[in-house]
């Protein structure tokens, strides 16, 4: 969030348009009249940045508490934890499939730290406690690393390309091609706006054969990502609808809004990050 | 025929391993490695690399638990022999910040605690670099850390 | 489920198990919702009662979003069995409730039920129906023997009280 601040300072580009006046006066000193010199117009400065685009408003997601009976007065203690540690360590804004590279500290490698590139699969856990799960295939060996975000032996947590996917938990990676977690050690960031949207990346897996960690095409899922297709027939697709339950979203009970909630927290947090 | 043979065995070893390495698992997913747990062997050895009709499978874990995690020396039946192991990585998800990996990974070693094979590819925890001296043959045919 | 006390221990239950399960359970409720869109007041176990106060007046609030919303008229879809109470849940209960904030119902405890089981029961309605009043308004016993000893024990202490003061 400090670095939020910062990209704010950056943001204000000013565009220096020149009038055509300067053309002018070189063509009059051409026909031969020693012309007086005449100084060049003042740049007329047209600040092209629309003051409705602000920059994205993202709230890191465990800042918001889970619903249950703690006493809010944890987590509230807790977010003056968290705002303490985001103000020593940049921790960017990320989602589930951005591709992220972190450093961390290691006392038995070599230069005392350690580097680890892969894209992002899972966010759980909120408040101080909450990790994200960096995965990876290295040498055909399927790597993955649970980070937890507050952790002081984390030196930098760096965002190599920001995008969204079609799903909020991608563990079903661990069971598609090992093509879809392989991602170059050595990758270059991508440059990405901060006004914009975040893309979306509607890519489609391709499963291995059956046997899985879990049966994902079950309705409880919810899963958009995966080219069910080419691995199950239709038959399969029907025998898993029998696991659905559509009366689940008309049970008022089952509904957490976050809204009033979040804004809350953000107007919390921005002002500590800004003290 | 049996060069034939033999070919077919390999080819059906790698493939699958490539494929699917829990195709011919009988352990659930999220143990750690105990008795009856089928592991991969990852150094170059001659051994674990020459394809056999059953997988390599633990048989006894050397320590008191009996459930084998990153570090322990466990016994293996392997081609029909009885060979000893270190364990280099799991499945099973361990504390927070260590790797977690795709299969049960293990490298041979002899009885004095030498490494048989001579490369490891395949990236081992960094986490074994602490027991230095207990790996340091290990540690140095590595070539990967996570 | 209500928290009626703030003591009382959930052991992380938030609803009341009805039916054969959760299907079975909102079917139930969902006809005691249209029963009570369609009587305004209506007569159930208290159990059940209290269970459906919660969705009764949730309804409410969904349909305060206005008959354009999409989500509130699935809801109203689901939750009225029968499809002509969608009308008067928009055009009746919502724009009685448009200065309320919440609190659309009343639960009453009434006598158990005598004749079976002994169970506990309740009477729910919603508020501002044209029904009778359920609580009946207070005798005026001012005038009873009791009371007017009381009242004139009271004025007696009063002036002596006042003469005393006077006297010192």
């Amino acid at each position: 969030m400090a670095a939020a601040c910062r990209r704010l300072l950056e943001l204000p580009r000013v565009n220096v348009v020149l009038t055509g006046a300067c053309s002018i006066v070189c063509l009059n000193a051409k026909d031969g009249e020693p012309a007086q010199f005449k100084p060049p117009p003042k740049p007329v400065i047209v600040d092209k940045l629309n003051p409705e685009v602000m920059e994205r408003r993202f709230l890191s997601p465990e800042f918001i508490p889970p619903r249950q009976r703690t006493s809010p007065f944890k987590f509230f203690i807790e977010r003056r934890d968290m705002i303490q540690r985001r103000k020593v360590l940049n921790i960017p804004e990320f989602y589930v499939g951005s591709i992220l590279s972190v450093t961390t500290a290691d006392p038995y490698a070599g230069g005392k730290k350690s580097k680890f590139v892969g894209i992002c699969i899972q966010r759980p856990g909120k408040g101080l406690s909450a990790t994200f799960v960096l995965r990876n295939v290295i040498e055909g060996q399927g790597v993955e690393i649970r980070y937890e975000l507050y952790n002081p032996l984390i030196q930098e947590i760096k965002v190599l390309k920001l995008e969204k996917r079609l799903d909020d938990d991608l563990t079903y990676v661990r069971d598609a091609l090992p093509e879809y977690s392989t991602v170059d050690v050595n990758m270059m960031p991508v440059p990405y706006s901060l006004t914009d949207e975040v893309p979306v990346n509607k890519l489609k897996v391709i499963m291995k054969p059956k046997p899985w960690l879990k049966r994902w095409e079950r309705p409880r899922f919810k899963i958009q990502g995966i080219r069910f297709d080419l691995c199950l027939t239709e038959e399969n697709m029907e025998k898993a609808k029998k696991w659905d339950m559509p009366w689940i979203e008309f049970d008022m009970l089952k509904e957490y809004d976050t809204s009033e909630l979040e804004k809350r927290i953000w107007e919390e947090v921005n002002r500590e990050l800004k003290k | 025929m049996a060069l034939l043979n033999r070919q077919l065995g390999w080819f059906l070893t790698h493939v699958s391993r490539a494929v699917n390495q829990r195709n011919f698992s009988i352990t659930g997913v999220c143990n750690a490695i105990q008795k009856q747990t089928c592991v991969r062997v990852i150094d170059n050895s001659p051994i674990g690399n020459t394809p056999y009709h059953r997988p390599p499978k633990c048989i006894h874990v050397y320590n008191k638990t009996g459930v084998g995690k990153v570090g322990d020396k466990i016994l293996l039946a392997i081609k029909g022999e009885k060979r000893k192991a270190i364990i280099v990585g799991h499945k099973m998800p361990g504390p927070a910040m260590t790797p977690r990996f795709d299969s049960n990974n293990v490298v041979l070693i002899e009885d004095n605690g030498n490494p048989i094979g001579t490369r490891i590819k395949v990236p081992i925890p960094s986490l074994l670099r602490k027991r230095e001296g207990e790996f340091s043959k290990l540690l140095a045919i590595a070539q990967n850390f996570v | 489920m209500r928290l009626s006390l703030a003591a009382w221990i959930s052991h992380g239950r938030v609803h009341r198990r009805f039916g054969l399960g959760p299907r079975s359970r909102l079917d139930l409720l969902r006809n005691l919702v249209t029963g009570l869109v369609r009587h305004e007041r209506i007569e159930a176990p208290w159990a059940r009662a209290d269970e459906m106060q919660f969705y009764a007046e949730r309804l409410i609030d969904y349909a305060k979003m206005g008959d354009t919303e999409e989500k509130a008229m699935r809801m109203a879809d689901f939750w009225l069995t029968e499809k002509d109470l969608i009308h008067k849940l928009f055009k009746v209960l919502a724009p009685r409730f448009q200065s309320h904030d919440g609190n659309y119902t009343r639960l009453l405890q009434i006598p158990n039920r005598d004749n079976l089981d002994r169970a506990k029961r309740a009477v729910i309605e919603y508020k501002g129906n044209p029904l009778p009043p359920l609580k009946l308004p207070r005798r005026d016993n001012e005038k009873t023997l009791l009371n007017q000893l009381l009242k004139g024990y009271r004025e007696d202490l009063l002036r002596a009280r006042e003469s005393a003061g006077t006297g010192v």
